[in-house]
């Protein structure tokens, strides 16, 4: 899915992060599969939005090696990113449930 | 929020302070882990290494651009905040020598003048007792705030936010964080603390909101409805809905526009504050996820009193304007400070002599743009005009050297060759190392320096002279 809604992409990354460090590929591939392959995140998108989420203080970026000994750039949440995301999902969940509303309401 | 008011103040963020190229290359290690990871993923699922590789290139998309967007993200305001601050720096030179020059020609009639102007402002001040604030007056009833006042406004309680400085502009109005523009000219001080710390309330727990008015202007001016910008203003560009985005001191050029990181050259004379702070929004929506941009106008010559023309609608460059030539695509090269010769050219590095004068701006910086592609990967040739000559002299077809020219010698080729600034002595002659005397009188700039490149050769491998009149 390449036409995510402004603010998704955020919440994506800092909700899967949630969990703890992961490098931009395996970010990519969790949000893939916790989507039912539904949503598919654009490395063009990605790389940018980590960057940008790193220097807002979202993020933090450490080099580390993976399993099979590669050298791989690291990102996990902090707390400002915490918040971040609580003040997020707190709007998100209000505009779907209200879109919701608009939708299921009984046309007059 | 200790961020975004920072951003209030003249400060300006430094993104990644690393050098580019350590920064550029992490950029490019981890998007090659990426492309790795996802071919071994194929390989896994039965792909062969190599389609393996080039479907993984295929699926990653534009890695050039990808690779644009994360050096923008970590580099790009660098760049351009750096190059902003040397045009600023060289500004505050030019002016000050400018300022030094007119100071020293003033006559004795124009000092009476002034003394004769500030009895006045001073009479006025002691007659009306309230356009002056500073000369010493006795106490008044209520602090009532003006055009120009700087305030310091401060929460008391535990809270300590907000607590920023900001100066009421031409329409009366100070910018302050979460809550934007306040009107607040000609109101008490009274007034303005109830007003804030009631808005402020809706942000914080605890707000008890104190203004403390830290300077005056000599004479304040009446509110105006809008601010208008105009040629010489400078102007702070800075986005308060996030810590990413613009944050930049800029001054309006003599065409009305102002050079922005990533949206380049923006027309701003005669536009309302509102309008330029839309239109930068709009401009900056693509960039950067939230986006507010308010514009601050730092200082403006028709504040000092100094009346400006307004906007022209090109800039053509003529014989004695100082140019900045900056690169805002990419590296931090090409950059040059070149004055527009005699004969209406410049001096690039790599290109040599260029001719700009009779030229646009966006002429001269597409043709300098495309000039330069052969030399670097990422050109995009940016020309800020940061002096310029009253009265420039028509161009002429070829520099030809006179007795007391002040002549600079340099090796463009090889930094090892020689540098001289030398005047024309009274035998036509300069005097040069290793050469010793030449006669240089009467010849032309082109004759002159085949001459030197031919007469150095022995000297240096690598030779290439080019003389500028200083």
């Amino acid at each position: 899915m390449n036409d995510l809604p402004p603010g998704a992409l955020d919440l994506l990354v800092l909700q899967t992060l949630r969990a703890g460090a992961l490098h931009g590929y395996a970010l990519a591939r969790r949000i893939q599969a916790a989507s039912d392959d539904v949503l598919t995140i654009e490395e063009g998108t990605l790389y940018p939005a980590l960057h940008r989420m790193e220097r807002q203080g979202w993020l933090e970026a450490a080099w580390d090696r993976t399993d099979t000994g590669r050298r791989a750039k690291f990102y996990s949440i902090t707390r400002s990113g915490r918040a971040r995301l609580k003040k997020a999902r707190t709007v998100w969940e209000r505009t779907n449930a209200a879109i919701a509303r608009v939708l299921e309401a009984e046309p007059a | 929020m200790k961020e975004r008011l920072a951003r209030l103040g003249l400060h300006l963020r430094a993104p990644d302070a690393r050098p580019i190229g350590v920064v550029q290359a992490e950029i490019d290690e981890e998007l090659a882990f990426h492309l790795d990871a996802s071919a071994r993923e194929l390989v896994r699922a039965g792909a062969e290494p190599k389609e393996a590789a080039c479907e993984a290139r295929r699926r990653f998309g534009d890695l050039a651009d990808i690779r644009r967007a994360c050096r923008r993200q970590k580099l790009g305001e660098r760049i351009v905040i750096q190059r902003i601050q040397m045009v600023l720096i060289l500004l505050l030179v030019l002016s000050v020598g400018v300022l030094a020059q007119q100071w020293s020609s003033t006559s004795r009639q124009q000092q009476d003048a002034i003394h004769a102007l500030r009895n006045h402002v001073a009479e006025l001040s002691r007659g009306t007792g309230g356009l002056a604030q500073a000369a010493p007056t006795g106490p008044v009833e209520h602090v009532i705030y003006a055009v120009g006042d700087r305030l310091r406004i401060a929460n008391v309680t535990g809270n300590h936010e907000p607590n920023v400085h900001a100066t009421v502009a031409r329409d009366g109005k100070i910018l302050l964080p979460e809550i934007g523009w306040v009107d607040i000219a000609g109101k008490a001080r009274e007034d303005v603390e109830g007003l804030l710390t009631k808005t402020y309330l809706q942000y914080y727990e605890h707000a008890d909101i104190k203004i403390v008015l830290e300077g005056s202007q000599a004479v304040a001016t009446p509110p105006i409805e809008h601010v208008f910008y105009g040629v010489g203003d400078r102007l702070k560009v800075v986005n308060v809905a996030s810590t990413a985005g613009p944050d930049v001191l800029l001054t309006v050029a003599a065409d009305g526009k102002v050079l922005l990181p990533d949206v380049g050259w923006i027309d701003v004379a005669g536009e309302t504050r509102e309008a330029v702070e839309a239109l930068l929004t709009e401009r900056y929506e693509p960039y950067y996820e939230d986006v507010d941009i308010k514009v601050v106008l730092d200082r403006s010559p028709r504040a000092q009193g100094r009346g400006l023309a307004g906007p022209v609608e090109h800039i053509v460059y003529a014989v004695g304007d100082r140019l900045l030539v900056a690169n805002v695509a990419g590296g931090s090269e090409p950059a040059a400070q070149p004055t527009v010769a005699r004969d209406g050219k410049i001096l690039l590095p790599e290109l040599g002599w260029v001719h700009v004068a009779g030229e646009t701006r966006e002429d001269a910086e597409a043709l300098l743009t495309k000039s330069y592609r052969p030399f670097y990967t990422d050109v995009d040739i940016k020309i800020v005009l940061a002096g310029s000559r009253a009265g420039a002299p028509a161009p002429v077809a070829h520099i030809v050297y006179s007795v007391g020219d002040r002549l600079k010698v340099t090796n463009v080729k090889h930094r090892g060759g020689p540098q001289a600034v030398q005047t024309v002595a009274r035998d036509g002659k300069i005097l040069l190392p290793e050469l010793g005397w030449v006669h240089v009188a009467g010849e032309t700039r082109e004759d002159v320096e085949a001459l030197l490149t031919k007469s150095y050769e022995p000297f240096y491998t690598d030779i290439d002279i080019k003389i500028v009149s200083m």
